[in-house]
């Protein structure tokens, strides 16, 4: 992935400053050419010109007056001048002084020619030669050392525009493997190397991203699970409700009936006192049946838009084990109601949702202690100042530290498949929560023991 | 370089002894300014130190303005032909030195290939001569000329050196020099001419000094340029200036050139 052999970023990076670093010196060198080569030949003309007009006046009088010694002392003046190689004056048109440099002979050479005029009349010319030499000397040494700047410039702009480039690729590629982790399902993975650059902000933003995405995720789950629950609630409550109808009238008759037979019995027959004992168990049974069809039409719905109520305590946990206690019985398991308060205790609550908190601690209790020996569950009420504490502890042998964060978790069980759902702890606490109470597991206890806290009416 | 490193000296020479009087020894142009510095520089620091006084090089541009520099008499010292000397006596100069045994001969010259062989085939030529008041290279020659009837065309071209350019490249037909400077030219110069006529010596070119230099100094300069030839180094300046010994020299040692002059009138 660091390799530069894809269309990367770090490689458009380094082409682009490449080609502009190129353009860059391409200007530079141009301008710089350009430049040196107008101030050489500035330089230049002014030297002939200033050469010429040295030369001209002394040689101007001299020729008016045929003074040859003073232009053959001119000439060897101006022949031991630098890069003059060659100096001829003529008069009118014959040479009369040539003076030739004893130096080398140069490779290039400027030959000026300057008329020497007085009054408009032709006095003669002025001939001489300049040794270019230094001049193209001193011009290729200003282009190599232009030329050698302009490579080092180059090759340490290319060194550093690959090293540039090979960081933004390692670090964009970092972020493009972190999101390609996430995208694959990876979906508790964060960056962990936060650089203080953009790459720095990205990796912080796509974090708390994928962290809000989580939670949000989690939390639609969640709500999908308790619609779900809700709504199988719901369905539940409407067929107990029509199973409640149905079983009433027969229940009423049943009712009904064992009490005109009671009343019925002749004072001499025999069995009086077995059969009264007979209708009064059945009499009981149907109550019973009566009771537990109100209880499961009652606790089976949805109580989520149910008003809030003051409701003995004692009331509600004795609805809700009415409805789990045959299944205890029948697995011989010590079921027991311990309430320590002075009296009934009323709380402002939903005593449908209440008694979905009890059940559910009821069942998990009752999952989790199934399959042992001596197995019990003792619910214990009591008051602690303005508090009404409920403790559900059963015979197991508690919860492992390590686990304890993590049961309110939504969707977390260590229950087999199929058999818990996780949200169970979840929804209990946010319906106590709803309640301005406290719902935790008490780490003290020996064995495993929930605790509801709810401030009391 | 040369011209640069007399300068140099010259300058050298005047900030010597700043406190002292400065005395200006005038040149006459016969060369260049740059070739008479170059030659008269030595004797001049010899003199500056043996006479503990300043001593100013001075030439002219030519020898017409020589001339009326003498006639203001802005020179302390001054070395100048014999014509300008006998007829400048009165703005107060006096001979101080003259070359001892030396006569100044004036030299009528051509180019060695030249086609001229006496002095009547450069009739109606033009001929260069240093300036109309040269002594023996104007004068004297002319005198020699017209002996012999020769009608001819003067150039002037302002120096000795310059009249010998002229006829070694051809521009005129012959050229009045004197001995002293036709043996000052290089061999090369030299060897492209030939003397077709000389005139008859007179007595050569005297240092003159201003009579309004005081007798000490002109005793201590007499005494140094006098000495020149006990000592190498000077017997050295005088071959630099082609000079040969110096002798004290009294205003009658140019009669012989008054005499000519008046004739010449």
């Amino acid at each position: 992935m660091n390799t530069l052999s894809k269309n990367t970023l770090g490689k458009k990076i380094i082409i682009i400053l490449s080609i502009c670093q190129i353009i860059f010196l391409a200007s530079i060198v141009t301008v710089g050419f350009y430049f040196f080569n107008y101030t050489l030949q500035d330089q230049l003309d002014k030297r002939v010109a200033a050469f010429s007009s040295q030369f001209e006046s002394s040689i101007k009088t001299a020729l008016i007056s045929r003074d040859l010694a003073t232009l053959r002392s001119v000439g060897m003046h101006a022949i031991n001048l630098p890069d003059i190689t060659e100096f001829n004056i003529f008069l009118s048109n014959q040479l009369i002084i040539s003076e030739k440099s004893n130096k080398a002979r140069p490779k290039n050479k400027l030959t000026i020619t300057k008329n020497v005029t007085s009054s408009g009349i032709n006095l003669g010319a002025i001939v001489y030669s300049m040794s270019l030499d230094s001049i193209s000397a001193n011009k290729k040494n200003i282009y190599s050392t232009l030329s050698m700047i302009c490579l080092l410039e180059l090759i340490f702009a290319s060194i550093l525009a690959y090293i540039l480039g090979r960081y933004v690729n390692k670090r964009s590629n970092y972020i493009i493997d972190g999101m390609q982790k996430y995208a694959t399902g990876e979906t508790d993975f964060k960056f962990s190397y936060i650089t203080d650059d953009e790459f720095g902000i990205i990796a912080s933003a796509f974090n708390l991203m994928t962290s809000r995405l989580n939670e949000n995720t989690k939390r639609l789950e969640e709500l999908r699970l308790q619609n779900i629950h809700s709504n199988k609630m719901a369905a539940l409550g409407e067929m107990a409700a029509s199973i409640a109808h149905e079983i009433n009238n027969p229940l009423t008759i049943i009712l009904g009936t064992t009490s005109s037979m009671t009343q019925s019995l002749p004072l001499e027959f025999k069995d009086k006192e077995i059969v009264e004992k007979s209708i009064v168990r059945i009499q009981n049974t149907a109550k019973r049946i009566a009771k537990i069809i109100s209880a499961l039409k009652t606790f089976s719905r949805n109580a989520e838009d149910d008003p809030f109520e003051d409701v003995e305590i004692n009331k509600i946990l004795e609805d809700s084990l009415t409805l789990c206690s045959e299944r205890f019985v029948f697995n011989k398991i010590d079921l027991k109601l311990i309430i320590q308060t002075e009296k009934n205790v009323l709380v402002h609550c939903s005593a449908t949702q209440l008694s979905q908190v009890f059940l559910n601690l009821l069942s998990n209790s009752f999952d989790a202690i199934e399959h042992m020996e001596d197995k019990w569950v003792i619910i214990n009420v009591s008051v602690n100042k303005d508090r009404l504490l409920i403790k559900f502890t059963d015979c197991g042998k508690g919860i492992p530290d390590n686990l304890i964060d993590k049961i309110m978790e939504p969707f977390f069980t260590t229950k087999q498949v199929g058999k818990g759902t996780g949200i169970g702890l979840s929804i209990s606490k946010n319906i106590i929560d709803n309640h301005n109470g406290l719902f935790y597991y008490e780490k003290a206890s020996v064995n495993t023991c929930f605790v509801v806290e709810l401030p009391i009416h | 370089m040369k011209t640069i490193f007399l300068f140099l000296l010259l300058f050298h020479l005047n900030s010597y002894a700043t406190e002292q009087v400065t005395y200006k020894f005038g040149i006459v142009p016969q060369q260049s300014a740059t070739i008479l510095l170059e030659k008269w520089a030595p004797l001049i620091k010899k003199m500056s130190q043996d006479c503990s006084c300043k001593i100013e090089f001075q030439t002219a541009s030519d020898i017409t303005q020589f001339e009326l520099n003498i006639k203001k008499g802005e020179y302390d010292l001054v070395y100048l032909n014999p014509f300008h000397f006998v007829e400048n006596q009165s703005i107060g100069y006096n001979a101080l030195v003259r070359e001892e045994d030396r006569k100044l001969v004036g030299v009528l010259v051509v180019k060695k290939d030249s086609p001229i062989k006496t002095l009547e085939d450069l009739n109606k030529k033009q001929i260069a001569f240093p300036g109309p008041t040269a002594f023996a290279a104007s004068i004297l020659v002319t005198k020699l000329l017209n002996s012999k009837k020769v009608s001819f065309d003067p150039l002037y071209v302002k120096s000795h050196e310059s009249v010998y350019l002229n006829v070694i490249s051809g521009l005129t037909a012959a050229g009045g020099g004197v001995n002293r400077t036709l043996d000052a030219l290089s061999d090369a110069d030299k060897n492209q001419l030939r003397v077709l006529a000389t005139t008859q010596g007179v007595t050569p070119h005297p240092i003159a000094i201003h009579k309004r230099v005081n007798t000490e100094i002109k005793n201590l300069f007499l005494k140094t340029l006098t000495n020149l030839k006990n000592s190498v180094e000077g017997k050295q300046m005088l071959d630099n200036l082609e000079l040969k010994y110096l002798i004290q020299a009294k205003n009658s040692d140019w009669d012989d050139v008054r005499k000519i002059i008046e004739i010449t009138n």
